[in-house]
């Protein structure tokens, strides 16, 4: 792990993420970046406070009477804290700026390190749209929190205490009466938080139904109007539209009454200080001329909490996104604790499933629809290529998963390369297997850093050409305008399907598990010449163990040995004759295509 | 100033509320001025005080108290009654573009994708709530008040009011000139940062990949570091960007500082009434509030405008076909239709190779063509067209006698129905995936829907599949049908099509899934409707086509063979050709 950016040594704060010490223990690294910006806030809003009573000094010059060359004075100063205070809030401007930039890489990677903990298995059961969610847009709420909004809260505590001794320097009763004041606008703001979290929460929910929709009716446009399903479809939008807007009416209430009611509030502090200066002229216990400058100071008091009841307005939505991301942070993997155990370079590939059995159901309830394993006893050779084969929901995938550890047995034990998965290091586990998903991915970076991905070792582009050739996917680069470095765009979307799986082959022959476990992808058959796909995985590595989740008739006939599911249990072992003739789940499965044909 | 012609459409509807809303806001910035007037007078009043002063000090201060509470009323409606314009700009545009991609229809392929969709429909029109509803009120306000202040000072202290107006303006003139000149730099710095972004999502969607490849630690310090060297190459362009709300504050201090400096030196000249001093200074400040308040709502003019770009863009697209509208709303002969096609060609736009030419055939009414080919000769491509997907460039295509673009389009589809290769199913139960399709819209449960979808799930056998799950055909199916296997989705999405009792039907083959039961399933049924229906199947499998009547051979999207099968298979041609590849490739290890 890096640690030249202090991205990478700091983990999240054990304290709330949303709170002031969970602030201060994000910002590890970045404390110096943060306490000049709280600085700069702070001489900002005393600078403009300066500006204010350089203003009133002039006035109050001529109220007594003074002349043109008395005003100089009150002139520069009013100058100095002009000045003063652009470059202080360029300054804070900038410095929050920066360190936003820093929070937000470090949240994401905190969100990615907990996405990457439950990948793949633990991630299934989340949407795909949720993940995004805390992936970018909280990260980025928390970081609006951390480089901003706690940052004006941190100088309203600096720059309000400042102005109120002023204050109080100028008249004593007027600060004694204002506190209240001041309290009551802060009391008012905190007060108001405690709605705007549930508030933010029904709205960020309601949008995200909404969005979900969309999304859906956006895969299904082709059922939608094929079935004339339109109108239904408009009005169940319209319905999460309600929903969303009156979640939104209510927050506009509340922060419309916020804003309104501080305002008043504000002014209260003026009032208050002017009520009280004439109480203490009638008095005699004030001079006129310090009224202005109180009245001044009063106001400029009550800055300060306005800026951060402004900028934490919308809280509610902060919370929420630190307490999804604080869920994500502790989320349970699917797997208990890796062990010890190194990958041995030696390893064999021989893989042993002694009676292992699992359902979905323990790992996520709401997926006990997907198929189980029960009781299940496989032994594999070293270098053996095997073919799984089973009708859909025979347990073929949850099999696969359980051999790659994405999920761990509720009984029995799976022992890869002489070695139980549960012992293995998590860096260990992915050099000795490795299931592939059907739907590889594509990064946006250049070929070269995509292949690369798959591997430790330094390589050559003489080495890299060689693995495209195997995957006959060298002539696919060869056509990119920059070769090897050409960046793939979204997914690879400007090659068309067969040469994006060829570089995704590609990358599969770099990966140096011992076993490679392959769910057949469905559209490979027409991409790429089965018998490449084939030659090219089992021909490179000959000590290489390969299962294949197969799908395809010609697959099984051309597999050394087919393993055949039914219901979660082995039901058949042998190669395709020897099934075809002994195994009835098999001849069931393929006999109807065998019979088509001859 | 965020600002373009594109937002009209949006506007219009809407310019009475727009205009009640920025009325709201000055209603309150004319308060704010009442307040600086009272806050002027009790100062004027405390300034000079005198034995019995303290009666005019408590009315000046009601009447500023009176004001502050007047502020605070219209600022609540003024945001109640933004509110209210988004929600309907909202309503109304959300409904639009989504009538927009149905209009579009399954032809259209988006170029951002599904998640491209839903961020215009979704985060894009959320937009507009901040940019209509507040943005461009607050845009007049930022005009109006200050236009209307510099007349009040004009004839309290007219040399001020030119110190005002010169800083007034130097704001927005400031802000546009500075983006004039870092026009690229700065816009670089924002789209590297949104790249950035775009990257981290690209990899949370790659992680299962990057498990399997066990890349996860190399990504992550591979974004730790690209993270930082951005950081570092952007932060001179910032430091410049960001100058722009430097010189706004500058301009704005300036003009609040030197109005009331202004003031002063005018009253030691002897040429400004003190009272007039102490307004301006009250009042100065007033003149930028506006305008501070605008840049408030930065982030709403500029994604404002980016997302009524991108809407203006989905709501022009043109539609793939043309529709030639409800003037005929009957449901059609409930006969199974003759399909022709005549010498017809299509060229995707940006293809070097047409993806079909010059085909031409017929099937009678009731009879099944089994479509064959290797991959990319247009067999898809086909059958889209058959349904109206998209229009061929040349040719045209019958159903019965009726040119295919002279059909209503919801007519069109109540004829037929299709089986995809990739199964997308609705959010739901099973049995409700099955129901919606059984009948138009707004049509009751009674008997013959009812009948119907009862059997489509037996004739699909979805009873089997519920047979295996708890709660049966009220099973959930999961987004996009994620909970069921793909076979299961492969049987759902036929009892859709056979309930929606459509005379012509398309099947499209999945390739793949090894599943014999589906795939005796699919040659049963195609047995069973023989006759009743004409199908269409694009077959992967020669098993399939064994029960078709008549087979089309496409080869580079041109018509190589057409003809009964057993016909075909005598000739000697690419379909012997075919079933004998077959033959060799299974009995190979035999």
């Amino acid at each position: 792990m890096t640690t030249a950016n202090g991205t990478a040594v700091s983990g999240p704060p054990e304290a709330g993420l949303a709170t002031l010490p969970g602030m201060w223990a994000a910002i590890r690294g970045w404390r110096g970046v943060f306490v000049l910006g709280v600085a700069c806030n702070s001489l900002a809003l005393l600078a403009q406070a300066a500006a204010a009573l350089g203003g009133v000094w002039a006035v109050v010059t001529v109220f007594t009477g003074g002349g043109v060359a008395e005003l100089a004075a009150p002139a520069l100063f009013t100058l100095v804290a002009v000045v003063a205070r652009s470059i202080t809030s360029w300054l804070e401007s900038w410095l929050s700026h920066d360190l936003s930039f820093r929070v937000l890489a470090r949240v994401r990677l905190w969100v990615y390190d907990a996405l990457a903990r439950l990948a793949p298995a633990g991630l299934s059961r989340r949407r795909s749209g949720d993940l995004l969610t805390s992936g970018l847009s909280d990260a980025e709420a928390l970081e609006i929190f951390y480089a901003h909004s706690s940052l004006y809260t941190i100088s309203a505590w600096v720059a309000t205490p400042v102005l109120w001794a002023g204050l109080a320097i100028v008249s004593p009763p007027a600060a004694l009466l204002t506190a209240p004041v001041l309290a009551a606008s802060v009391a008012i703001t905190l007060f108001a938080r405690r709605w705007a979290r549930p508030q933010g929460e029904r709205v960020r929910s309601a949008l995200a139904d909404l969005g979900g929709e969309v999304a859906e009716n956006a895969g299904a446009v082709r059922e939608i109007v094929g079935y004339g399903l339109v109108r239904r479809r408009a009005e169940r939008l319209a319905a999460l539209d309600d929903r969303l807007l009156t979640a939104q009416f209510r927050n506009a209430r509340r922060a419309g009454a916020e804003t309104a009611v501080l305002g008043v509030v504000s002014l209260a502090a003026a009032i208050v200080t002017s009520a009280v200066a004439g109480w203490q002229l009638e008095r005699g216990t004030l001079a006129p001329e310090a009224v202005p400058f109180a009245i001044v100071l009063a106001t400029m008091a009550t800055t300060p909490i306005l800026q951060w009841a402004a900028m934490t307005r919308h809280y509610g939505t902060t919370g929420e996104a630190a307490a999804r991301i604080e869920t994500l942070l502790a989320a349970e993997p699917p797997i208990a604790a890796h062990g010890e155990r190194p990958a041995a370079p030696e390893g064999d590939g021989a893989a042993h499933a002694r009676g292992i059995a699992f359902a979905w159901s323990e790992v996520d309830p709401e997926a006990s629809t997907r198929p189980a394993v029960r009781d299940l006893t496989v032994r594999i050779r070293p270098g053996e290529h095997i073919a799984i084969a089973g009708r859909s929901g025979s347990g073929k995938s949850t099999f696969a998963q359980l051999l790659a550890r994405c999920v761990d047995p509720g009984r029995g034990d799976v022992t890869v390369s002489g070695g139980p998965l549960r012992e293995y290091t998590r860096s260990a586990l992915p050099r000795v297997v490795s299931l592939l998903p059907q739907d590889v991915s594509l990064f946006q970076e250049t070929v070269r850093d995509n292949l690369m991905l798959a591997t430790d070792e330094t390589l050559t582009d003489a080495d890299l050409w060689r693995v495209l050739r195997v995957a006959h996917a060298d002539a696919v680069v060869r056509r990119l305008p920059e070769g090897l470095d050409t960046v793939l765009a979204d997914n690879g979307r400007s090659l068309s399907g067969g040469e994006r799986q060829r570089l995704a082959l590609a990358r599969t022959l770099l990966n140096p598990a011992q076993v490679l476990i392959l769910d057949e992808a469905v559209s490979q058959l027409d991409a790429v010449g089965e018998h490449d796909v084939q030659d090219a995985l089992t021909g490179t590595r000959r000590d290489r163990t390969t299962i294949t989740i197969a799908h395809r008739l010609s697959t099984l006939l051309h597999a050394e040995r087919i393993i055949v599911l039914d219901e979660g249990r082995p039901v058949g072992d042998g190669i395709h004759a020897d099934l075809l003739r002994d195994c009835p789940a098999y001849r069931r499965l393929v006999a109807p295509q065998l019979d088509a044909v001859l | 100033m965020y600002l373009n012609s594109g937002i009209r459409p949006f506007l219009l509807p809407v310019r009475g509320r727009v205009a009640a809303t920025t009325l709201a806001a000055v209603a309150a910035a004319a308060f704010s001025i009442g307040v600086a007037f009272g806050l002027a007078d009790v100062t004027g009043a405390l300034l000079r005080w005198e034995e019995g002063g303290a009666s005019a000090v408590a009315a000046a201060l009601a009447a500023t108290t009176a004001c502050a509470v007047g502020r605070g009323l219209c600022l609540w409606l003024r945001d109640q009654l933004a509110m209210s314009t988004a929600a309907r700009v909202k309503r109304a545009v959300r409904a639009r573009v989504m009538g927009r991609i149905y209009e579009l229809g399954p032809g259209h392929t988006w170029s951002g994708g599904r998640g491209g969709v839903q961020s215009t429909a979704v985060d894009g029109v959320e937009h507009l709530q901040g940019y209509i509803g507040f943005y461009l009120p607050q845009l007049l306000v930022s005009w109006i008040v200050p236009a209307g202040l510099l007349v009040v000072l004009t004839v309290v202290a007219p040399t001020v009011a030119v110190v005002v107006l010169v800083c007034v303006l130097l704001v927005p003139f400031a802000q546009r000139l500075w983006r004039l000149v870092l026009r690229d730099r700065a816009r670089d710095h924002w789209d590297r940062y949104e790249a950035f972004a775009d990257r981290i999502g690209d990899t949370v969607r790659g992680l299962p990949t990057l498990v399997a490849l066990g890349a996860q630690g190399r990504r992550r310090a591979h974004l730790a570091a690209s993270a930082e060297e951005l950081r570092e190459a952007t932060t001179a362009n910032m430091r410049a960007s960001l100058g722009v709300s430097a010189v706004m504050s500058a301009a704005m201090a300036v003009g609040t500082a030197g109005a009331t400096l202004t003031a002063a030196f005018e009253a030691a000249r002897g040429t400004l009434p003190l009272e007039s001093v102490l307004l301006v200074l009250f009042l100065s400040a007033e003149c930028f509030r506006p305008q501070q308040e605008l840049s408030g709502y930065w982030h709403e003019g500029f994604y404002g405008i980016a997302a009524i770009g991108a809407i203006t863009r989905l709501l022009d697209t043109p539609t793939p076909v043309r529709d030639r509208g409800p003037e005929a709303p009957e449901r059609g002969p409930d006969t199974a239709p003759a399909v022709t096609f005549e010498h017809v060609g299509l060229t995707f736009p940006g293809a070097a190779e047409p993806a079909l030419r010059d085909v031409s055939f017929t099937v009678p009414a009731g009879a099944t063509l089994a479509v064959v080919g290797a991959s990319g000769a247009g067999k898809t491509t086909l059958g889209r067209l058959l349904l109206r997907d998209m229009d061929p460039d040349s040719g045209r295509i019958l159903l019965d006698d009726r040119d295919l673009t002279d059909l209503p389009l919801t007519g069109l589809r109540r004829r037929t129905a299709r089986v995809a290769q990739d199964v997308v199913l609705l959010s739901g139960t099973i049995r409700e995936n099955i129901a919606f399709a059984a009948g138009p819209e707004g049509e009751d449960g009674t008997g013959p829907r009812r009948e119907r979808v009862a059997s489509a799930i037996a004739r699909a056998r979805v009873d089997d599949v519920a047979a295996h799950l708890d709660a049966g055909l009220d099973s959930p199916v999961g987004e996009g049908g994620r909970l069921l296997s793909g076979g299961q989705r492969q049987r759902v999405a036929l009892a859709r099509a056979l309930a929606a009792d459509a005379r012509l039907l398309l099947l499209d083959e999945a390739t793949s899934a090894l599943d014999a039961e589906n795939e005796a399933l699919i040659t049963e049924v195609l047995r069973a409707e023989r006759g009743t229906r004409t199908m269409v199947v694009i077959a992967h499998r020669l098993s399939t086509v064994a029960h078709a009547d008549l087979v089309l051979v496409l080869e580079h999207g041109r018509v190589a063979e057409f003809g009964p099968p057993a016909g075909l298979a005598a000739a000697g041609g690419r379909w012997a050709e075919l079933v004998a590849a077959q033959r060799v490739g299974i009995g190979g290890t035999r």
